[in-house]
């Protein structure tokens, strides 16, 4: 059976039903009789859903293939920020947890071992403390700040 | 913020001047270089936060504003006390730990990790157990060490809050604990799946009784070098264990002795490693499917002069798993039934045995057990040697043969394995009476030692061929390696 969802920019996608109820927000839908017309998708644009969609694909075609599902999940978080961030928020949205497990994880490797400094400026943070300030939570928590 | 800069890149674009495009181009880069990650919603940063370690998950409180107290809301924290200095740096971390359990806000907590030393803080941590607890955890890891001069010193031994042993969100639960283990009079873990217990002190009998009795929906016990001294008897009972391991330390001549009564209903797998210091008894065991048994110690045995004592639990442990499908064995089983020759007829029938292994040392074909044990294993089908094989010196070696030679090895046995093979006379002289007694065997696999195997590819295949002229049953494969 198939669905057809409707990205933020109006673009239609047909899928088959077992693909797209990856997403537990679609599959309430479907489980409650409302996937009959076009199911509309404003929170997600259409570069976005694409991604997602293949995603979603791949899940069911390598469900049994745990090494080869590995092998592409590993290529496919390989995207630049924007991208990313993108992701996590359509699968956020469409509550696909282990897209959004895998692009949490991608954020937290690039997060992992680096100070304050390095991670401001790999996320293009704008530091709004004062020098004080920071140098007061610097203290408070002090054993995490060593080494 | 975003939306109105996208609607005036778009508006430039009305534009053709080169200069308006040059604008817009900036514009675009202006957005990747936005911080687009402090827009994400709480839920999602707490989420990425709770995947990073406790200290970096803080650090971040000093990134912006925005970042400040997020860190307050992870599921999982993880507190490690390690390194060289950590003496030193002890007040520093009970401060940070102090610190994180009070601000953090009310939200439920997924994971608890504690490892650290108790020396003068033992109210304290109780007290970040209890923060834990109350929480609602799901997942605790509890390891309390404690300095080799502290414990000669008497301290107040740490105590662990009762609400922990009561709590209902408690699904795993691992406790590393060197000291006495005082269980309170009401137990009820009523969500516990998992409980790992390691180098705990057990104070008497009726604890041990209140504590596995308040575990109705256990599935996965493991009992790790803890101290039976004071415990003469305990029952293991929980209706829906499906694994259950018990490791006992081998190095001390301390006598346990405590007898262990396990009502295996649901029992699928057991797991041994010790030197028999306690007594096993198994009731109603027959949905078991795998057991490994590592009997070792065979220094202390002898030192302590406890062979007899030995063979006699080791009987019983058998009796007790007779009704298992696949079972793994030190070759020291064999030798530790031998002890009291007075038992060897009064084996145990495995009559749902189907794939015995031989693992951790060589195996002895000339243990006189051997051939008792054998006997009993009518529906074998599959026999390994993990660690090789060998005839002992003392054995005339063109004598040797399993006399007599059990029923298995007409009805059932289709599979032989023997890696770290040597290829001394020895074990040629067993391989070659095995597959000539084989009658049905299907497929040997033999693969050499690196270090004992001497003669390379070449001599690989004299040894293959021979082989294959001694099998009895001709469809049988050879794969040398």
């Amino acid at each position: 059976m198939a669905l057809e969802l409707k990205s933020s920019d109006n673009k239609i996608f047909e899928v088959e039903e077992l693909v797209a109820v990856q997403s537990e927000t679609i599959k309430s839908l479907v489980e409650d009789g409302c996937a009959d017309n076009v199911i509309p998708l404003p929170n997600v644009d259409s570069k976005t859903l694409e991604l997602v969609l293949d995603w979603c694909k791949n899940h069911v075609d390598m469900k049994l293939d745990e090494e080869k599902l590995k092998e592409y999940e590993d290529k496919f978080i390989e995207v630049d920020q924007a991208v990313l961030y993108d992701l996590l928020l359509a699968a956020n949205y469409l509550n696909i947890k282990d897209l959004l497990n895998r692009a949490c994880q991608k954020v937290a490797d690039m997060l992992k071992g680096k100070t304050p400094e390095q991670i401001r400026e790999t996320l293009n943070i704008v530091n709004d403390f004062s020098p004080e300030e920071e140098e007061e939570i610097r203290k408070e928590n002090l054993w995490a700040f060593e080494e | 913020m975003e939306i109105v800069r996208r609607r005036r890149a778009i508006g430039e674009t009305m534009n053709v001047s080169p200069l308006a495009r040059k604008a817009k181009n900036q514009k675009l880069n202006d957005e990747q270089n936005t911080d687009r990650i402090s827009n994400l919603p709480d839920a999602i940063l707490q989420r990425i936060l709770t995947l990073l370690e406790t200290k970096d998950a803080v650090k971040t409180s000093t990134l912006s504003k925005r970042w400040q107290y997020l860190w307050m809301s992870i599921t999982d924290l993880v507190f490690v006390e390690d390194g060289p200095d950590k003496r030193k740096k002890r007040v520093q971390f009970m401060n940070f730990v102090e610190r994180v359990l009070v601000l953090r806000d009310s939200s439920d907590l997924t994971l608890f990790v504690l490892s650290c030393d108790v020396l003068n803080d033992a109210s304290r941590i109780n007290a970040w157990i209890s923060a834990a607890v109350m929480h609602k955890v799901q997942v605790l890891s509890i390891g309390l060490g404690s300095d080799e001069d502290s414990r000669c010193n008497s301290e107040e031994p740490i105590v662990l809050p009762h609400c922990l042993f009561t709590s209902e969100s408690l699904t795993y639960f691992y406790l590393e604990l060197f000291v006495l283990l005082k269980v309170p009079s009401s137990i009820r873990f009523s969500s516990l799946k998992t409980l790992k217990i390691r180098f705990a002190i057990f104070p008497d009998d009726r604890s041990m009784q209140r504590l596995f009795s308040g575990v109705p929906v256990l599935e996965d016990l493991t009992l790790d070098a803890c101290c039976w001294w004071n415990v003469r008897s305990v029952c293991i009972s929980a209706p829906m264990l499906k694994t259950l391991a018990i490791y006992e330390t081998v190095d001390s001549l301390d006598q346990d002795d405590c007898q262990f009564l396990i009502f295996g209903i649901s029992l699928k797998y057991f797991y041994y490693g010790g030197a028999l210091r306690n007594e096993y008894f198994f009731y109603k065991t027959s949905s078991l499917m795998k057991a490994v048994i590592y009997l070792g110690g065979k220094d202390s045995i002898e030192k302590g002069n406890r062979q007899r004592e030995v063979s006699y639990r080791v009987h019983k442990l058998l009796r007790g798993l007779s009704l298992v499908k696949e079972l793994a064995i030190t070759p020291y089983i064999i030798e530790g039934l031998s002890y009291a020759e007075e038992l060897l007829t009064h084996l145990p029938v495995f009559c749902n045995l189907t794939c015995l292994k031989f693992i951790g040392e060589p195996m002895n074909f000339a243990s006189g057990a051997l051939g008792n044990i054998i006997q009993k294993l009518p529906c074998v089908n599959s026999l390994k040697f993990n660690v090789g094989i060998f005839l002992s010196p003392f054995c005339e070696e063109g004598e040797w043969k399993l006399d007599p030679v059990s029923p298995c090895f007409s009805t059932h046995l289709k599979s032989i394995t023997i890696r770290e093979f040597g290829g001394t006379k020895g074990e040629l002289h067993v391989v070659n009476f095995l597959l000539e007694s084989a009658l049905i065997l299907e497929r040997l696999v033999i693969s050499c030692s690196l270090d004992k195997f001497s003669g390379g590819v070449g001599r690989q295949k004299e040894v293959h061929d021979q082989l294959m002229l001694s099998r009895r049953s001709r469809t049988c494969a050879i794969e040398f390696s």
